[in-house]
């Protein structure tokens, strides 16, 4: 099953005369277990494209299939139901700033671990995993950019998610620091059989990247640029 | 079951307290705020308690099944005179075994050599009979039987000076009243304590009160009138035929029901019921503002996380539940600081006024009552805004 199938998508913000289209029609896939990148400059519409992958919003028009589930005309009690098997990877990582990385990471697992000493245990595991159990009770405001999106990488992971969803994982770190994050992103996911969606506009990631969707004018269509 | 819910929603990881504890400067503002608004609330209900506990300890002492006063008599600190004879017809009423008359009036007096007069609340009575149930009363009655001897109030406001003090180190001590008019001797002490309305009190004969309180009290014209009953039993119908004998001309009461009466019009007919209640009422509002302000903010911070949270798959359920909690918290830890506070203030103004405010068991659950439903209401209202907690802006 692939985890992601969108088909004639479209979406537009604002009402009558201020209608604008922002998605014209998309259609695309994410096959299982592959890390597949979506690139385009900014104003594509990758950040709306997200959302609706994410199920965060409701679908207008067309076709989206996540996980199996139709977002069109889903209730938002289902849309949580799909959000709880992706794992959310931000730009700017988006921790609690009040949670330790041990705490950040255990939150999620409560809605999938209902004993509290597994879900510690998991959360140490994972974030010994991406190389922070030498981190575990240092606050997000202690923590440099790299070592914070490897949190978030970490939290991410904990529900053992079929699908994650990176937004521009990058952007707020150095070249070198990007770079093992992804790697380490997608070391992890092909470990276990994730499949990724991430947006960027960071060429240097195309590598990492099993398939690639360019987004422009809110049309996606196969990359075809050269690197 | 309530409790394992609210674990089950939030798991065991005490987010809301981690949350508040992040920001140790905020969270003790708004504790040191609601505290404040807590003692507030305290500080009313104790004035207001300590008003109607000292309005109502001289009826809480009388030994009687019955009182009868005149119908302008409002309140114990200003009776209205009525005659005795009206008193002793209620001797023909069948059940009535005795009537005791009673003069209340309040003289300005000071110890001899003194400066500053206090005002006292002077009680006569026939040394003859037993009228308060008092020990020191009782045992040192046969004292005020001499004219001008009285028994004085150790339990008054700091106002009284040091009279209670030098009785009790050097025996009696000589007063006299302000207007140099007559002299008196305290020859005993007692406790009653004071009033709004006087510093502290006396008690004397019958012929005692009338000399010294010779501007408010005539010979033959009283202020209360104690009747026994010779069955208990019958107190309700001695009652009846007492209110068919006197009709409009005076009112008869039952001891509860004279305390109630006296409460009644101190609560909602004096200013003072209404002035503490809208203290009470103040102290409550400013509590909830500064708590609805606290978690405002609160929320409004962390918006863009509770987005993430909803984003992660967090029910609405768990944000409420989480601000409901930081409400709670923020209730129960600024209601300690000021209930004990609130014991030591409390202890001062006893000490200070005489007039007894004591913490109670219905004091505190009230305060802590209003203190958790106002952070509750708070926090309902600061909710809101967590509508604004959209998953698709994290994005």
């Amino acid at each position: 099953m692939q985890p992601v199938v969108a088909e004639n998508l479209r979406h537009a913000y604002g009402e009558g005369p201020l209608r604008s289209e922002i998605l014209h029609g998309i259609s695309f896939s994410v096959n299982p277990g592959e890390i597949t990148l979506l690139v385009g400059p900014s104003g594509s519409g990758k950040s709306t494209l997200l959302t609706l992958v994410g199920a965060l919003r409701s679908v207008q028009e067309g076709s989206l299939q996540v996980l199996g589930s139709e977002v069109r005309r889903s209730s938002e009690r289902s849309r949580v139901e799909i959000r709880r098997r992706i794992g959310f990877i931000f730009q700017s990582h988006n921790l609690v700033a009040s949670l330790t990385s041990l705490q950040n990471v255990a939150l999620v697992l409560q809605l999938s671990e209902p004993d509290p000493r597994r879900r510690l245990h998991r959360a140490t595991a994972l974030l010994e995993a991406v190389g922070l159990g030498h981190r575990l009770d240092y606050f997000p405001s202690e923590l440099s950019g790299g070592q914070r999106q490897r949190v978030a990488i970490a939290r991410a992971l904990a529900p053992e998610p079929d699908l994650v969803l990176a937004d521009e994982p990058t952007a707020s770190l150095d070249s070198s620091s990007g770079q093992e994050v992804v790697a380490l992103l997608g070391d992890l996911c092909r470990k276990r059989g994730s499949s990724v969606l991430l947006v960027t506009h960071d060429l240097r990631l195309l590598d990492d990247a099993d398939r690639i969707w360019a987004i422009e004018d809110g049309r996606v269509e196969p990359w075809k640029g050269s690197h | 079951m309530i409790g394992r819910s609210l674990r089950r929603s939030l798991g065991d990881l005490p987010v809301a307290w981690l949350q508040l504890k992040r920001q140790p400067i905020r969270y003790l503002v708004a504790v040191t705020g609601i505290g404040f608004a807590a003692l507030l609330m305290f500080m009313q209900l104790g004035f207001q308690s300590g008003l109607l506990t000292s309005a109502t300890t001289f009826y809480q002492a009388l030994i009687t099944d019955l009182v009868v006063i005149s119908p302008g008599t409002r309140d114990s600190g200003a009776f209205q005179q009525f005659p005795q004879s009206q008193l002793y017809q209620s001797l023909g009423v069948p059940g009535v075994s005795d009537v005791i008359p009673v003069y209340v009036a309040n003289v300005n007096a000071q110890q001899m050599g003194g400066i500053k007069p206090t005002s006292l609340r002077l009680i006569g009575f026939d040394p003859n009979q037993q009228i308060l149930d008092l020990a020191p009363v009782r045992e040192q009655i046969d004292r005020i039987r001499t004219p001008g001897y009285v028994l004085f109030d150790a339990a008054g406001n700091s106002n009284t000076g040091p009279v209670a003090a030098a009785v009790k180190d050097q025996g009696s001590q000589t007063m006299i009243l302000s207007d140099y008019s007559k002299t008196f001797r305290v020859v005993g002490l007692f406790r009653l304590g004071s009033t709004f309305a006087a510093d502290s009190n006396l008690i004397s004969s019958d012929t005692t009160a009338l000399q010294l309180a010779y501007k408010q009290i005539n010979e033959g014209e009283i202020s209360m009138g104690l009747i026994r009953v010779t069955d208990p039993a019958a107190i309700t119908s001695v009652q009846r035929h007492l209110r068919a004998l006197y009709g409009s001309q005076l009112q008869v009461f039952t001891k509860p029901e004279l305390i109630a009466n006296e409460q009644n019009y101190w609560n909602t007919s004096s200013s003072f019921g209404i002035i503490f209640g809208f203290g009470t009422i103040m102290g409550l509002l400013v509590g909830g503002v500064i708590v609805y302000q606290v978690l405002y903010t609160d929320v409004s911070d962390h918006l863009h996380e509770y987005a993430t949270l909803k984003a992660l798959g967090f029910r609405n359920r768990f944000l409420l539940i989480l601000v409901l909690q930081e409400a709670s918290i923020l209730a129960v830890s600024s209601f300690v600081p000021a209930l004990v506070a609130s014991a030591a203030l409390y202890a001062f103004l006893t000490a200070v006024s005489g007039i007894q405010i004591v913490m109670t068991t219905d004091k505190t659950l009230l305060v802590f009552s209003l203190t958790i439903g106002v952070c509750a209401v708070a926090a309902a209202i600061a909710l809101n805004k967590l509508r604004d907690a959209d998953p698709a802006s994290v994005f």
